[in-house]
């Protein structure tokens, strides 16, 4: 897989399946950080991505919408972590 | 010069004058051979002294075969996802075949489709599960439809709705009405070879891809990759010809009379050997040439074969290459039909023609 | 029969044709630089072929590469476009040594601007619009991108252009040589327009990518120049792009340091007098697009 960052977006290359995808600020920042990830404790995760850290804050970062990226990006194969909690 | 005589002799390759190669790059474009040239070319040496412009148009089309790989691979994935649990094992043929198997077959070649091979029994099931999956017959005429499932080998082909990528699903390597070669999957099956690096999937014997192949190109009438087809035969000869495949050439014999494909064999080591100058052994040879038609009926193949076989370009026709091509069009409806059926279903073809010609004229 | 031999950027055309409309479009829109003797090799040969039953009645010509047609046949009256937008596609379908993109390029200062649109958008008549106002042609259709260096190599061609267009150019640059207008086909009514002499005159001369503008012409609006997602113009890039699949990392490479290197925006337009000297304006006194507005 190879991936550029663009402002606050990824755009991911699939290599096995050839696709390319363009993730919003959301699944750009739920990819880099559950990638290689087998399992992930949401609320942790929510909490990281809560946190202000540099740049603009992330939209949409309510936990529903951390799992929703997160099945998303189940979905078109680029991560296979599973949820842990909720 | 000519795309044949570089084949033969690939030596010549880094000797050529742009002007050669202002023949040679259309006439193996046109034959779908322009990657497999580039390997060729690549293998020696000196290739970085070949001019810049014959090498871009090479490399460029590597890059389109690479991509071909890429994507069989993917799709064979993917078709094991659907089927593989009622077949078990899949066995894939010819392009496919060659790639999972990793052979020099597979090398510089473009992939239409893929094609697999499916005991009669299981046809139902398979075709059930790929069209769930989102696979579905193209438009096609009820005749043809019928044409297919009752006369052919395969069912029509098989196209996935969101990728285009289309399965070909063989149930024999011959058509049921063929009037030579017993080659169900049944008779194959017991003979598949597993492959081990890609589990879940075989390969035929060597000896039946040879007389696939074989057969596909001689029996079916079908030259726009005559070429190409008959490079294909030449790497799987020379792959399995040589030392590392042991008692190769004597099963190969044996297993051509076996299922009743002598003559295709003979053609295809004949021509092999005469245009892409493939090493035969001469006892292969001689034990083969049992097999050559009448004499009369060898020179008209060798006349016809010559001009089907030839680059798929103008620079490579005469007068005599549409009336070749259509006697061998003949004859292969012939081979696979009895007569019975063959009369009716030109005559179903041409007025079909005809109906598409009026129609354009009036358009 | 007419054997023509034609230079389009770093690619050498043979055209054999008996077709007067082609070889008449050959002698009024291309540059003499650019038709050339026979050379030793071509890198490709098309033909443009009139089908002998059609000759006489509602005549059609068809293109040809290597004697293969990738095309139905149109009428006779289009075989002049036929040629170009059959150029096109063969430098399309094989020229993977660069990553081809679906834009129109015009340069300006050494850096490039490219115009990515479906048709209709209303590209090509800002692109010819540039074109005769002092920006450089590379190419109307096609932008090649060559790996590597991520520069923009030119093709220079007859710009192809559509129904009210035709006219707006013919006000806008009296001098340009514009062929005749053929109609009736889908895409309407064409005309092409002859490349500026000093566009030919640089035809080896690659350029740095530097905006990207997707273009709309909409009567009546203010123009408008809005930023866009570089993210999602990647992915959309890369879906019109010919090639973009075929080249895989390559490309994902390529399309990375073209989106990286470049401001990108949505541009809407009414006055094409008005939209160049925006372009220029930009060009010349180096203003991110984020400052450009409108």
């Amino acid at each position: 897989m190879r991936t550029r960052r663009f402002d606050d977006e990824d755009v991911v290359l699939d290599t096995y399946s050839g696709e390319t995808h363009c993730l919003n600020p959301l699944a750009s920042a739920v990819f880099e950080r559950v990638d290689g990830m087998d399992v992930v404790d949401l609320p942790s995760l929510c909490e990281i991505l809560a946190l202000p850290g540099a740049g603009k804050p992330i939209p949409d970062c309510t936990p529903e919408g951390i799992a929703g990226a997160i099945a998303c990006l189940r979905d078109l194969g680029l991560v296979r972590v599973e949820v842990d909690g909720s | 010069m000519s795309l044949p005589l570089l084949l033969r002799e690939p030596g010549r390759i880094t000797r050529l004058t742009l002007e050669e190669w202002d023949d040679v790059i259309p006439q193996a474009r046109s034959s779908g051979i322009l990657s497999r040239l580039a390997t060729l070319a690549q293998a020696d040496k000196d290739y970085w002294e070949l001019p810049e412009p014959p090498r871009r148009h090479m490399e460029a089309d590597q890059l389109l075969a690479a991509k071909h790989r890429r994507d069989v691979l993917y799709e064979l994935d993917r078709i094991y996802e659907v089927v593989g649990g009622v077949l078990g094992t899949i066995v894939l043929l010819k392009g496919a075949a060659y790639l999972a198997a990793d052979l020099p077959a597979s090398e510089g070649r473009t992939f239409n489709d893929i094609d697999i091979l499916v005991p009669e029994d299981r046809l139902g099931a398979v075709e059930s599960l790929l069209q769930l999956a989102g696979w579905r017959t193209g438009e096609i005429h009820p005749y043809d439809d019928t044409f297919y499932r009752r006369w052919m080998h395969q069912i029509p082909p098989l196209t996935h709705g969101g990728r285009r990528t289309t399965i070909d699903v063989h149930h024999s390597l011959v058509p049921r009405t063929a009037r030579v070669g017993a080659v169900t999957a049944a008779h194959l099956m017991g003979r598949i070879r597993r492959l081990p690096d890609r589990p879940g999937f075989a390969v035929l014997a060597p000896e039946d891809m040879v007389l696939h192949s074989a057969t596909h190109l001689f029996n079916e009438g079908e030259f726009g990759r005559g070429l190409r087809d008959l490079t294909d035969l030449d790497l799987l000869l020379s792959h399995f010809g040589n030392a590392g495949f042991w008692g190769f050439w004597p099963r190969l014999v044996h297993r051509a009379e076996g299922v009743g494909l002598t003559r295709p064999l003979f053609y295809a080591l004949r021509y092999c050997a005469r245009l892409l100058g493939t090493a035969v052994p001469i006892e292969v040879e001689e034990s083969v040439s049992r097999f050559r038609p009448p004499w009369p009926i060898l020179r008209a193949m060798d006349f016809a074969f010559a001009r089907a076989l030839a680059p798929d370009h103008k620079s490579c026709r005469d007068g005599w290459t549409e009336p070749a091509l259509f006697a061998l069009y003949v004859r292969s409806h012939y081979l696979r039909m009895p007569l019975h059926l063959l009369v009716p279903h030109l005559v179903r073809k041409a007025t079909r023609r005809e109906a598409y010609h009026s129609a354009e004229a009036s358009a | 029969m007419a054997h023509l031999f034609l230079r389009t950027g770093p690619f050498t055309v043979h055209v054999e044709t008996s077709c007067e409309e082609v070889i008449d479009g050959v002698t009024l829109l291309y540059d003499p630089a650019c038709v050339l003797r026979r050379p030793a090799f071509c890198d490709y040969h098309v033909q443009i072929w009139q089908p002998p039953l059609r000759r006489h009645f509602r005549p059609q010509a068809v293109f040809l590469f290597d004697g293969h047609a990738p095309f139905l046949p149109g009428p006779r009256r289009h075989a002049s476009p036929m040629l170009e937008w059959g150029m096109n596609w063969v430098i399309a379908t094989t020229a993977h040594q660069f990553l081809i993109v679906h834009a129109a390029v015009v340069e300006r200062n050494g850096l490039a601007l490219v115009l990515p649109a479906p048709p209709g958008s209303g590209k090509s008549t800002l692109c010819a619009g540039l074109v005769f106002r002092g920006w450089r042609l590379l190419s109307d259709e096609l932008a090649l991108l060559a790996p590597g260096t991520g520069q923009i190599i030119p093709l220079v061609r007859p710009i192809s252009l559509k129904n009210e267009s035709i006219d707006v150019i013919r006000r806008f640059a009296p001098g340009a040589t514009i062929g005749p207008a053929t109609m009736g086909s889908t895409k309407g009514t064409i005309a092409l327009v002859k490349p500026p002499s000093a566009s030919i005159a640089a035809i080896d001369e690659p350029a740095t990518p530097r905006w990207i503008a997707f273009p709309r012409f909409q009567s009546g609006a203010a123009l408008e120049l809005t930023p866009r997602s570089k993210a999602r113009t990647f992915v959309e890039l890369g879906e019109s792009a010919m090639n973009y699949n075929i080249l895989g990392e390559t490309g994902f490479n390529v399309m990375s340091d073209l989106i990286e290197r470049c401001d990108i925006g949505d541009f809407v337009y009414s006055n094409l007098d008005e939209a160049v000297s925006f372009f220029t304006r930009i060009a010349d006194e180096a203003i991110p697009f984020a400052e450009a507005g409108s």
